[in-house]
């Protein structure tokens, strides 16, 4: 069993709680278990890291460092605590008088980052520790024919040589996943923007045009529903078809990676906390 | 008109009128916005800019250029960009935007200009360690319970109080 | 730009004589004319080299050049002309360097010349073979918008005006089939619907088609290419639907055309004694078939059972034989081979056969009830009343043993067990025919070898058996099966057909010859001549038992060895094979859909059950339409010769070789041009994925006359005429992040050009050019930009396109663009795009660099010596360089460079016989 300690970020254990259960109970049947980290902060990302560079390098720092302290790489679901944690490392690995720095402001808790820890995002695990062929072999019960769009983040695929995720351009991971697990991947115009959600601090009104730009090239293609890879996008992607601005079309359900996942691999609902989705996803999971 | 009358005008000066644009290229990730040739790929990419007329990245870095140093680091301008990084995907000259704008986020806030918003996030920040402590209701827990999640959420508000201390005295005040 | 570079002299210190006054260009484009032009009118001789199959480059492709909008061809050809009619220049097109060695003044360049298949001496380039060629593939000179045939000339101003075979080389189906028939060939004519032609080529390599299409283990299926894809073609069937269909519609008329004097004897009338009678009767030879059995087919007759290959298609087949003037004497034994040729027959070929059936070796062999495999087959093929025993047991995993279950079967036995001793990888039967014995209920026990045979009053009453495991590999390469002791067991069996194999009677005729140990013939495995001369042998006398279509390869290879025999050549001269096969990655299948290969409709089980119908009931039109559609063309040309026929002067020859030509020149000109970014690299740009998204280069050839729309620019995918047309500049130039930072120098004048050409075509149509900059530098291009903003009414937007989107009803595009002098952000509806590459260093640079032991510069360009002081010298004296190898140039610039270069190789050339 690959161990991996998990680092949801702030979001997900309030607001996505299902994501954190769904992503522990399907990496675990295929043969990924994860640790939940204690005593962890704010990974830093968008404030801290807009006011103070070094202060975000001691945040996201310390996680690394508490990682290395558990002797296990990290497994981060969040897309902008995917992206800290790797920006981060890749600056305090270069920098040794930053790295000096967030090392002193660690010393006396015992912690101390030497870079021997690895970050990955999710669909790293699924494309490089799982690879398809195991992910195709535990498929027991495949969709039928049902048309998703791949959302997957900005965060997560960008920049490509922070990152190593995918093409940012021309990403395929979950694409492949949704084949591999029997449903159409549909593609759809701007598949490579963002869901809007960073800018919901400064403007919700352009933040949610975004969202719902998204929402409506992907209405253009009849998709059935969305898969996403990040808690953030996910939420957004969500919360923007509701409210003024939406409209009177049926919304389009909003599945994260596990949750579509777990399903055709025979999972129970409850498990993966479908029943906490705001939109119903029954619909999509009815054509198995 | 005899050439006394014409008053001495100052020879005309194209060059930016204050170091800012060096100024921002000494900060962490700041480098590189000399490069810029104000081809507006990056405006082009950008889907704020698509939203909202008053956002447009390289009219940004374009006064940045230029020297508007008051004028950029008062202005909601840097704080609009939602660091998608499209841009930087895309710019031909390798231009890397979000990076420059959260270098100049850092000087700004140096100079006391945080949007409220920032302000409040990490006022929340430093004092709980995480962001969203005021969000964690019963209900919340209950469903933690239900879906086997332990429904203690141990985070650390201590290390956050010396970050605070080191890097946020008097900033966050404002 | 520097001046302090040191001289990388690869010349050791002193000086160097020269001893060449000839010179090479390495390419035909417009640079590389030019400096053999100029070297070429001076008195020196030059060798111009161009890869491809004709001189005249990129330039060629284009329409109209900027600022002037001539016309590229009309400014070209004359160039061509001049080229291919100097006195002093050779031209070598379709060629390449294969190694280059010396130095200054004195280097040896080996060129490898590929063959075209025509002769350039006889071809006039009538074009008469074009239409006729059956084969189609993307033109590449076309940007790959149209298509050409195998058998081609680029432009209609090719220079040298003569036709091209594009052949790869042998196609894995005819360089694996032993009687090499052409499979790529009448596959792709049964595309084509042309049947009878497609006959007509299967015809040229054997007799059988119809007998090979039943019974051929079909090598040709196991190294066909589709089956790297999905699964390989069905060819055995296609091959038999050929003759099916004949027999159903107009039988092609035979023709007895027997007009030479010598006679030829062929001793056996099995497969490959009555392939080398028929290829012998088709050149003209009158040749007698002895057989001593009572009817000719040899084991095709008396061994392979009628549900697999029905008596009338045999007989038809035989009978077309002795139609074209060959006589079959059966039931005629020959005694001695010496006396056939003292009685006058000027070559004998032996192909008797392997008709002793191994024995088993162990005890218990002698009772009744035990059969060999070869004589229960050949008494059920005779007509003979053959009576089956209840529990029948086989022994042996080859056909024979199939046949004979199967046979077992028909013929009532109520249980039929199939006992072989290595695995199903091992078993050495057709697939197939496994497949449908076991549907048929034979029942197949595996790593299994009886090892005493029981008897009761003299009769069979059970084997012993013991089970086995594979242990290591014996001599044929197979793993030896090893018994597993304690595993013995019994099996009540009432008959048993032993079929482990055959061999030649060691009494048999063949003992006049030469022998190996086991009795078959000692023979040359090309000419297949034995110890005596004029006598050759073939088919399972020779290698021992083999399948039919080995004995028909050995029929037609005898036939060209007795041919040249009696006409006193040399037996083996060019028969060595030395033909490049075609290998797995020169066969682009990246675009081609999965896809099962067409299922052979067999007769249903029950009806099967006492009945010697045929099983396989053959593919109908469609199907085998459809099937033929899937074979990948390997090789291109699939040497149908249709061409050969079309060509009234004879200048075809498909045989032609490869030529290796040793030049010895004193100075070396590259001009080896570029080619233009991928621009597939930039996904958001959709080129590949949106239609009606067009690079340059293909923009070009839409506007060209001689191209593939005749010059009218549409959009491909419907044909209409765009009334919005954009162009986005600098992809895959100025780009950091793809490893391109430097200006491509010649996109944005190109671009615009191509801009007013838009306009020229569709004057109301709106054209606008997305732009950083827009580099007009250098005389008249100011001026032009102007013309086109004024007069041509082009638009011109200062701004980069992010991404090119398709437009909701999917045929209009939207480009998203930031138009950068207002500062709003443009979405804008367009129907046809246009990419404006920049250029890339030529395919092959690298491989030739090296060979010249030459440093490319970073960004992959020949890199000249000095920029400022000697432009067109190169690091390595006495090679220059012209024209975009050593970075983007327009055409101007280029012929200066060419003139250049001419003018540094010739101070060399005009010291000839005396020091540098």
């Amino acid at each position: 069993m690959k161990e991996f300690v998990l680092y949801t970020g702030c979001t997900t254990p309030v607001r996505l709680p299902a994501y954190e259960a769904a992503v522990t109970v399907v990496l675990e049947k295929l043969g990924v278990r994860l640790i939940p980290m204690k005593d962890v902060n704010c990974c830093g990302a968008q404030y801290i890291e807009s006011l103070s560079h070094t202060a975000f390098a001691a945040m996201s720092g310390r996680i690394l460092a508490i990682a290395e302290s558990m002797d296990r790489d990290i497994l981060a679901i969040c897309g902008a605590c995917s992206g800290s944690l790797k920006a981060v490392k890749h600056d305090l690995d270069s920098n040794k008088v930053l790295r000096a720095e967030v090392n002193e402001l660690l010393a006396d808790e015992g912690l101390k980052y030497t870079g021997t820890v690895e970050v990955k995002h999710l669909l790293q695990i699924f494309n490089e520790d799982i690879g398809y062929d195991a992910i195709k072999a535990a498929i027991v019960k495949p969709y039928h024919g049902v048309r998703l769009a791949a959302h997957y983040g900005c965060h997560v695929t960008r920049p490509p040589e922070i990152v190593h995720v995918d093409d940012p351009e021309n990403p395929v991971i979950i694409d492949t996943i949704i084949e591999a697990a029997g449903a159409t991947p549909v593609d759809y115009v701007g598949k490579t923007r963002c869901c809007g959600g960073p800018m919901l601090a400064m403007d919700e009104e352009v933040a949610n045009k975004i969202g719902l730009d998204k929402i409506k090239n992907i209405r253009d293609e009849k998709a059935d529903g969305i898969v996403t890879a990040c808690v953030f996008c996910d939420i957004q992607l969500t919360q923007v078809q509701f409210g003024d601005m939406a409209g009177d079309e049926p919304k389009i359900p909003v599945l994260t990676l596990p949750q579509f996942l777990g399903p055709a691999m025979g999972i129970n609902f409850d498990s993966l906390g479908i029943q906490l989705n705001k939109i119903d996803p029954q619909a999509i999971l009815q054509e198995m | 008109m005899s050439h006394d009358e014409v008053k001495q005008q100052p020879p005309i000066n194209h060059a930016p009128s204050s170091n800012f644009a060096k100024e921002v290229e000494q900060e962490f990730y700041g480098d590189g916005i000399m490069k810029c040739i104000q081809c507006g790929m990056c405006t082009a990419s950008c889907m704020v800019a698509s939203m909202t007329e008053r956002y447009r990245p390289r009219m940004l870095i374009q006064k940045i250029l230029l020297g508007k140093r008051e004028e950029v680091l008062s202005s909601e301008l840097p704080w609009l960009c939602m660091t998608c990084r499209l841009c930087e995907e895309r710019c031909q000259e390798d231009v890397n935007l979000s990076e420059i704008f959260h270098a100049v986020r850092e000087i700004a806030a140096r100079e006391g200009y945080i949007p409220q918003v920032f302000r409040n996030t990490i006022n929340k920040v430093l004092e709980d360690g995480w962001l969203l402590n005021d969000a964690y209701t019963d209900f919340v827990e209950d469903d933690r319970s239900d879906l086997g999640l332990d429904p203690k959420l141990s985070w650390n508000n201590d290390f956050v109080k010396k970050i605070k201390k080191r890097y946020f005295e008097g900033v966050t005040k404002k | 730009m520097t001046t302090e570079r040191q001289h990388k002299s690869k010349v050791g210190g002193g000086t160097t004589e020269i001893m060449s006054n000839e010179a090479l260009i390495v390419g035909g484009g417009v640079a590389g004319m030019q400096a053999a032009i100029d070297i070429a009118n001076q008195g020196f001789k030059v060798t111009l080299l161009e890869k491809s199959s004709s001189i005249g480059g990129v330039m060629a492709q284009i329409d109209k050049t900027f600022p002037t909008l001539d016309c590229s061809a009309c400014i070209l050809t004359p160039r061509l002309s001049e080229v291919s009619r100097h006195p002093n220049i050779d031209l070598l097109t379709y060629s390449e360097i294969k190694s280059v060695t010396g130095e200054t003044g004195d280097f040896r360049v080996r060129v490898h010349r590929h063959s075209r298949y025509v002769d350039e001496s006889k071809c006039s380039g009538c074009g008469d073979c074009i239409p006729v060629c059956p084969v189609e593939v993307p033109n590449r000179f076309d940007g790959n918008l149209g298509f050409r045939k195998a058998i081609y000339t680029p432009f209609p101003q090719a220079t040298p005006n003569v036709v091209t075979v594009d052949k790869k080389g042998e196609p894995a189906c005819r360089a694996t089939c032993p009687a090499e028939v052409n499979a790529q060939g009448f596959v792709t004519m049964m595309r084509h619907g042309k049947f009878d032609e497609a006959l007509e080529i299967v015809r040229r390599s054997t007799p059988f088609p119809g007998v090979l299409g039943r019974v051929c283990i079909s090598f040709c299926e196991a190294e066909c290419e589709r089956g790297m894809l999905d699964e390989s073609i069905s060819i055995r069937n296609l091959h038999r639907f050929l003759a099916d269909y004949e027999r159903a519609h107009e039988v092609a008329p035979v023709e007895a055309n027997i007009d030479k004097k010598e006679r030829i004897a062929v001793v056996g009338a099995g497969p490959g004694g009555i392939s080398c009678a028929y290829q012998l009767a088709r050149m003209g030879y009158p040749v007698t078939v002895f057989e001593k059995r009572e009817k000719a087919g040899g084991m095709l007759r008396y061994s392979i059972p009628e549900y697999r290959l029905p008596r009338e298609i045999l007989d038809e087949e035989i009978q077309r034989v002795v139609d074209m003037g060959v006589k079959i004497k059966t039931g005629t034994t020959v005694k001695s081979l010496h006396d056939l040729l003292e009685k006058g027959f000027k070559a004998v070929f032996v192909a008797t056969g392997a008709w002793e059936s191994n024995r088993l070796g162990i005890a218990g062999e002698e009772v009744d009830g035990v059969v060999h495999a070869i004589k229960f087959l050949e008494d059920v093929n005779n007509g003979e009343k053959v009576t089956v025993g209840d529990r029948v047991v086989v022994v042996g995993g080859g056909d024979a043993a199939i046949d004979s279950a199967r046979v077992a079967r028909r013929l009532g036995a109520k249980e039929v067990t199939l006992v072989y001793r290595r695995s199903h990888v091992e078993i050495p039967a057709i697939p197939s025919e496994v497949e449908d014995a076991k549907a048929e209920g034979v029942k197949f026990m595996l790593l299994t070898n009886p090892v005493e045979i029981l008897s009761s009053k003299g009769h069979i009453t059970g084997i012993r058996c013991v089970r086995m495991r594979l242990g290591e590999p014996d001599h044929s390469g197979r793993r030896r099966p090893v018994p597993i002791p304690n595993s013995e067991f019994t099996m009540a069996v009432d008959e048993m057909i032993i079929a482990v194999g055959q061999s030649t009677d060691p009494r048999g005729l063949q003992t006049e010859l030469e022998c190996t140990e086991w009795g078959t013939v000692k023979a040359d495995p090309v000419t297949l001549a034995t110890n005596v001369p004029g006598i050759f042998v073939g088919g399972d006398v020779f290698t021992g038992p083999n399948t039919v279509v080995k004995a028909v390869g050995h029929g037609k290879h005898a036939a060209t060895s007795i041919d040249r025999y009696i006409r006193g050549l040399d037996l083996m001269e060019g028969r060595a094979k030395d033909r490049h096969r075609v290998q797995s990655y020169e066969v682009d299948k990246s675009n081609i859909p999965v896809e099962a290969r067409a299922s052979m409709p067999k007769q249903g089980l029950e009806s099967r059950k006492r009945d010697f119908s045929e099983v396989e009931l053959g593919f109908n039109e469609a199907r085998a339409a459809a099937e033929a559609e899937r074979c990948l063309g390997c090789a291109v040309c699939c040497e149908c010769e249709r061409c050969v026929d079309a060509c009234t002067r004879d200048a075809i020859d498909h045989h032609m070789p490869d030529e290796v030509v040793d030049l010895h020149v004193g100075a070396i000109v590259l001009a080896t041009g570029y080619k233009l970014f991928d621009v597939a690299k930039y996904p958001q740009y959709g080129y590949g994925k949106i239609p009606n998204v067009i690079t340059a280069m293909e923009f070009e050839r839409l506007i060209n006359a001689a191209g593939p729309t005749h010059g009218h620019l549409i959009r491909l995918t419907d044909g209409k005429i765009p009334n919005s047309i954009g162009f986005v500049q600098c992809v895959g130039a100025r780009d950091v992040q793809k490893g391109v930072p430097f200006c491509s120098r010649v996109c944005c004048m190109y671009g615009i050009k191509n801009a007013v050409m838009a306009k020229e075509h569709h004057p109301d149509a709106d054209v606008t050019v997305y732009y950083a900059d827009i580099r007009a530098f250098g005389k008249g291009f100011e001026e032009f930009y102007e013309m086109a903003r004024t007069r041509f009414g082009v638009n011109f937007v200062r701004g980069r396109v992010a991404e090119v989107m398709e437009g909701k009803k999917k045929n209009k595009l939207i480009v998203r663009v930031e138009d950068t002098e207002t500062g709003d952000l443009h979405d804008v509806a367009h129907d046809l795009v246009i990419i404006s590459p920049g250029i890339q260093p030529p395919e092959g640079l690298e491989d030739l660099a090296v060979e010249l032991n030459m440093d490319l510069s970073e960004e992959g360009y020949v890199q000249v010596h000095d920029a400022v002081l000697t432009p067109v010298d190169t690091d390595v004296p006495g090679v220059f360089v012209a024209g975009c190898a050593d970075g983007p140039k327009d055409i101007p610039d280029s012929v200066s460079a060419g003139s250049a270069a001419a003018m540094r190789a010739t101070i060399i050339l005009s010291k000839v016989d005396r020091e540098e």
